[in-house]
């Protein structure tokens, strides 16, 4: 008897631990549902795409002009390299993602200007798309600046639900962007939706640094420099203290191989530059 | 005792890494060879049918994203790059081997044009795809010939059947040949000269395995460098050969082939002078110790 009842006490036991086991995932599950990192900040996943959208709109005036300080100009070799990793040829339609200033689109079609036949694009050949009304304007005007605003077209656009159709591009391109997505698996997801079969994914996007002594270096610049000159010349601290934080919450060129790969994409590499700073990602779907 | 064991220690790994380099190396070549088998056939057939589309699917699904790093270069990537490259190769004359070809192939596999940025050497990888497939298509060619016509080929002599596979091989560029040339420049770029290296020395090693040689000295390697240095200068002549039906070229072979033999019997005659040359020698040396008294016994 004495024994019986030692045992269904265990018993008891063992379903009340299960029990608790069972609301206490449940609650962590939730957590983990729900939020997500800004910077090095854990918030809700709607408050970010707000937060994020209201970094982008502060900073969109300065954007070129920070870009170029913070970096010394290196960004714009970094794109130039990426653009010359696409192989841009005439008749094929690119998708620009999270490109409000148009630099990727702008070297695009400089790159083609030489290949093309006719004075002018056929339309909806080149898209850029931005979740920021205020990034595009910026870059709304620096193409009718250069005369080629008939050549690009502008959409607002989120890249994690984009208005195209299946199947539209040859090329998405996303460059210093998908790092501020609240989803990127969904953003991924989407870009192999508009994909045409054979079309390519190509992201620039920085990276974690390779080389341990630099890193210090590199983290040291980011942390102790950057927001300085963020509040100096844009007047926005918390803008770019995000920046160098959303940095480091990005996966690194590994595992973020191993996200393209998840959503469907073949042939993934990438390409390290300027010691991992950078990176570099293409991908086939085919 | 203890720096003797240690040598005997490394002495056998060493052993060990070198079976491994000769083994694994075999082990390579099986694979390609089993390859060049389907691709043959996939040239042969010309499009896959709707067989194979579906093994190719179950292959996707069985194949894990989720593994390590080169799960990338699945079996399945590997053999879309082949369909686009051959499809690629009808659109070599208008285009020459440039990108140009690879993307108007892509586009007739169904492919966006873009699906090019998949070959980094661009022509380079049209001009290695052609090779290879050139090369394993005279691999089944030989194979044939050596199981149906092994009589044949013992009354022809391995010379000729060497010289036959050259020919064989040679033949196939023709429909390229306007734009040979510029393969050629293509395979000489650093980027891609070793794998053009490599796939001139499948090619070489296939027929002399195929001749029946068995030599395991040093003609090993000198039959393969000349065979190859044959080839190498019989295709520069082609490519400037003006003739009907290249009757030049297949002249030029001939006396490169006559050439080797020469040089063969030549090499004979020179073994055999040599021993003379050394027997004179003695000879006279004792002749000159008689004359001047330094041989008497006596002395």
């Amino acid at each position: 008897m004495a024994a019986g009842r030692q045992l269904s006490k265990g018993l008891l036991r063992k379903l009340q631990n299960t029990a608790k086991n069972i609301l206490f995932y449940r609650c962590f599950s939730n957590i983990n549902e729900e939020t997500t990192h800004f910077g090095y900040e854990t918030i809700s996943k709607e408050e970010k795409s707000e937060r994020v959208h209201h970094v982008f709109h502060n900073v969109a005036d300065k954007y070129d002009l920070m870009n170029d300080l913070m970096s010394g100009g290196i960004h714009r070799v970094w794109k130039d390299y990426f653009i010359s990793k696409i192989h841009p040829r005439y008749g094929n339609k690119l998708l620009d993602v999270a490109g409000g200033t148009g630099d990727i689109a702008m070297r695009y079609l400089n790159y083609i200007k030489y290949e093309r036949r006719k004075a002018m694009l056929p339309e909806n050949q080149i898209i850029v798309c931005d979740v920021n009304q205020a990034m595009l304007h910026v870059g709304k005007r620096k193409a009718e600046h250069l005369g080629i605003n008939q050549e690009i077209s502008w959409v607002c656009g989120n890249g994690e639900d984009l208005p195209f159709e299946d199947n539209s591009f040859d090329v998405y391109t996303i460059a210093f962007g998908i790092r501020n997505f609240t989803n990127i698996e969904k953003a991924l997801d989407e870009a192999y939706r508009v994909l045409a079969p054979g079309g390519r994914f190509m992201c620039l996007e920085f990276s974690a640094v390779t080389n341990p002594v630099l890193e210090r270096l590199y983290d040291m610049y980011s942390f102790q420099v950057i927001p300085i000159m963020g509040q100096i010349i844009a007047k926005d601290w918390d803008s770019y203290q995000y920046l160098v934080e959303s940095i480091r919450q990005f996966p690194d060129q590994d595992e973020f191989s191993k996200m393209i790969n998840d959503s469907g994409f073949r042939m993934v590499n990438y390409e390290n530059l300027t010691f991992g700073i950078a990176a570099i990602h293409s991908a086939f779907k085919l | 005792m203890a720096t003797l064991s240690s040598v005997r220690i490394s002495f056998a790994k060493s052993l060990n890494l070198m079976r491994c380099v000769v083994f694994g190396s075999q082990k390579v070549r099986l694979c390609h060879n089993q390859n060049g088998g389907q691709d043959g056939d996939k040239a042969t057939s010309g499009n896959n049918n709707q067989s194979e589309n579906t093994s190719d699917e179950k292959d996707e699904t069985t194949y894990d994203y989720t593994s390590d790093e080169g799960s990338d270069e699945g079996l399945d990537d590997e053999s879309i790059s082949e369909r686009i490259l051959t499809a690629a190769l009808q659109f070599v004359p208008e285009y020459g081997w440039t990108a140009q070809a690879i993307v108007e192939g892509a586009k007739i596999e169904g492919f966006s044009g873009m699906a090019e940025g998949m070959f980094p050497r661009e022509g380079g990888d049209l001009v290695l795809h052609f090779i290879n497939m050139c090369n394993l298509d005279l691999g089944d060619y030989l194979a044939d010939n050596s199981r149906t016509q092994e009589e044949i080929r013992k009354t022809i002599g391995q010379n000729d059947f060497i010289k036959n596979a050259v020919e064989v091989r040679l033949k196939m560029i023709i429909p390229y040949i306007d734009s040979w040339p510029q393969a050629m420049s293509l395979m000489a770029y650093p980027s891609n000269a070793v794998d053009a290296f490599q796939s001139v020395a499948n090619m070489t090693d296939d027929i002399w395995y195929h001749s029946n040689d068995t030599s395991t000295d040093i003609s090993w390697y000198t039959k393969r460098t000349s065979l190859a240095a044959i080839y190498g200068v019989t295709e520069l002549y082609m490519v400037q050969d003006k003739s009907q039906e290249f009757e030049d070229t297949w002249m030029f072979l001939d006396r490169r082939f006559q050439d080797i033999r020469n040089t063969s019997s030549m090499k004979q005659c020179c073994d055999k002078a040599g021993e003379d040359i050394a027997n004179l020698a003695c000879s006279t040396l004792t002749l000159v110790r008689n004359i001047t008294g330094f041989n008497k016994w006596n002395r």
